[in-house]
């Protein structure tokens, strides 16, 4: 086996990783099962509040239509 | 960081931050006033006026001066509210929501303005045996139980200490899977249970307040980096309840607020803070509506901070170390898992899988757990024909098999040719790129480069940019440790060491929510040579991973069916754990 090496190839070399890895190969995957109840806002944390102005929000945009 | 000032001295930034979102609630008083709103949004002046009169009934139970100007602006709009039947009449009406109403007279008790009347509908609702008995989540059980306190009305219900058992604040959770609504819940459980900073409740057994504290503070770190005021109000009203008037992350907080409070006084919510049926196209009515609550939150957090009758304690700090054992026991099992796939993977995957098990074995003190996986793949190495497999494994996976079988005793022919050839090529070389310092330094441990010539070229690189730049966290996090090599102290420190952690562990919730487990593993490798280690955020991600290991000792639910594809994800994500769990800390 020939192991030489000229200086840009042990600069190359040297900047390279085996164990630390960034491309993501089951994103999507995963994401299918997280994405429930994400809402950001502090009006969703009055949940009675909100049912009851959502509701009407939907409702008002149906009799719109 | 400057220590924050006892009450008494001057400047005080909550002060300014008080006045100035009271001043523009004051400004928009009329919008607190369900009469005066559309009928779309009659609903949501009720919430709001309910809000607004708890900071106002507060103010008078906190502070003995009679209002200013705009505190009692406030005070005469609720008190006219309050006093009309179709308002207050509607707790007889709208059961389910009693709190939306009691609350008012709560705040009106506060202030030494009992109505006789509403105070009758209150009792005749709690006494009709539904308003205070339908199903509520833990911390709206407390609100209730709060707020029929503060209005002086007798009830049947299970105290609070009964209901605390039952919270998410005191399972002492993740902080790196708390949504949103997670951190209300944690708030509010801290405003009823304390009586906003008035009493120490009996917290359940095995409730440590230390870590409660660093909960909070973590959780405001994570806001703050999500350009959330909303919450970053909260949880510092949160901790000034708990008694902390001296959190290095509240001042943090402090000086978050002052910065995105506007010259008006307005603290805006964050983006989607609002249903957006509410939203409507009047502007004016918008600002308004996205920014009161996180207004009045900011206003409450600057009189929680001044109130003289508030508890204050010192800043709890963890009575114990954290356990190791559970670390070291996951590393080790790691360690035999990947030792063991090196021996029957191929070539190019029996390589990295070798080097990490050498690296646990090298941080477990146990360089035996991985002699036969490089043994193995050494033997292999050694048959190649053509170009050396060493050139294309990574220098990581080479430094790794290298250390491993130093320390073994054992030697390689074709590793110390293509490290000797790698040292000689840098020879005469008087700078290197930052990403290839570690490099440097691993030859220079292994004897390859003389310490003069390595320890020149890796002053040579600069980590100024990889600090300042913004590209994804995870590829800063991949640049540092490249960099730092295991060398924490080749890290700079000081406040852009500080940003850049932040930066880093503000990452850190996305990464697991998505099951980036490479990704979780290095941030939390970069956050552990920073310095890091006994952070909320980083202990938090560390089991997370420790969460992920199988019974064979590997890491991460792949969530998939071929064989083929479940072996490769695991023993990559893996070699990440192992790396990660076997970084010393900075």
């Amino acid at each position: 086996m020939s192991c030489s090496i000229d200086t840009r190839k042990a600069l190359e070399f040297l900047q390279t990783s085996g164990l630390v890895h960034l491309e993501i190969p089951l994103e999507q995957l995963v994401r299918a099962t997280t994405t429930l109840d994400e809402v950001a806002g502090y009006v969703l944390a009055w949940e009675k509040y909100v049912l009851v102005v959502a509701a009407e929000c939907d409702e008002a945009a149906a009799a719109d239509q | 960081m400057v220590p924050m000032k006892a009450a008494g001295e001057l400047p005080r930034p909550w002060r300014a931050v008080e006045q100035r979102a009271v001043s523009w609630l004051a400004a928009h008083h009329f919008r607190f006033d369900p009469h005066t709103a559309e009928e779309s949004t009659v609903l949501f002046a009720r919430k709001a006026l309910v809000e607004m009169a708890l900071l106002v009934g507060l103010r008078a139970r906190l502070d003995p001066a009679p209002f200013d100007g705009d505190y009692q602006r406030l005070f005469d709009r609720m008190s006219a509210a309050a006093k009309r039947p179709s308002y207050r009449e509607l707790v007889g009406r709208d059961e389910r929501a009693l709190l939306l109403y009691a609350g008012t007279h709560a705040a009106l008790r506060l202030c030494g303005q009992e109505s006789e009347e509403f105070h009758h509908l209150i009792e005749q609702s709690v006494a009709g045996r539904y308003a205070t008995s339908f199903e509520r989540i833990p911390y709206r059980q407390l609100d209730l139980l709060h707020t029929l306190e503060l209005a002086g009305v007798d009830h049947p219900l299970p105290p609070v200490e009964d209901v605390l058992p039952l919270t998410l604040f005191c399972a002492d959770p993740s902080v790196l899977r708390l949504g949103d609504r997670d951190i209300y819940a944690i708030t509010h459980t801290v405003f009823y249970a304390t009586d906003f900073g008035l009493r120490v409740p009996r917290w359940p057994a095995g409730f440590d307040l230390s870590r409660a504290v660093e909960l909070l503070e973590a959780l405001c770190l994570l806001s703050r980096h999500r350009g959330n005021a909303d919450l970053v109000a909260e949880l510092l009203c949160s901790l000034l309840c708990l008694g902390v008037h001296d959190s290095a992350e509240a001042e943090r907080g402090w000086a978050f607020l002052v910065e995105v409070q506007e010259a008006d006084g307005r603290v805006a919510g964050p983006e989607g803070i609002v249903h957006p049926g509410l939203e409507g196209s009047d502007e004016e009515y918008r600002s308004w509506a996205t920014a009161y609550h996180t207004t009045i939150v900011a206003a409450l957090a600057g009189l929680l901070a001044r109130g003289v009758t508030v508890i204050r304690r010192p800043r709890p700090s963890p009575a114990t170390a954290p356990d190791d054992t559970q670390r070291t026991t996951a590393l080790r099992r790691a360690t035999l898992w990947l030792a063991d796939a090196a021996v029957t993977a191929d070539l190019d995957d029996a390589l990295p899988a070798a080097a990490t098990a050498a690296r646990g074995a090298r941080a477990l003190a146990e360089p035996a757990l991985a002699q036969a996986a490089l043994a193995s793949v050494v033997k292999r190495v050694e048959a190649e024909q053509g170009p050396s497999p060493w050139r294309r494994v990574g220098a990581d996976v080479v430094f790794e098999c290298a250390h491993g079988l130093r320390a073994a005793s054992r030697d390689c022919a074709t590793l110390d040719r293509f490290l000797e050839d790698t040292a000689t090529a840098l020879t005469g070389l008087t700078a290197v790129p930052v990403a290839a310092a570690g490099g440097v330094a691993h030859l220079m441990r292994l004897g390859w480069l003389t310490e003069d010539t390595g320890n020149a070229l890796i002053a040579s690189a600069d980590p100024t940019p990889l600090m300042t730049a913004v590209p994804p966290p995870a590829m800063t996090a991949k640049g540092l440790v490249q960099y730092a090599g295991d060398d924490p102290d080749r890290l700079p420190g000081g406040e852009a060491a500080r940003a850049v952690g932040e930066r880093l562990a503000a990452a850190l919730p996305a990464a697991c929510q998505d099951y980036k487990l490479d990704e979780v593993a290095v941030l939390l490798r970069c956050l552990i040579l920073l310095g890091w280690a006994d952070h909320r955020v980083v202990r938090d991600g560390v089991e997370f991973l420790l969460r992920q290991q199988t019974p064979s000792g590997a890491f991460g639910w792949p969530a998939v069916d071929d064989p083929d594809q479940r072996m490769g994800l695991r023993q990559r994500w893996t070699q990440s754990c192992v790396v990660t769990l076997s970084t010393p800390a900075g």
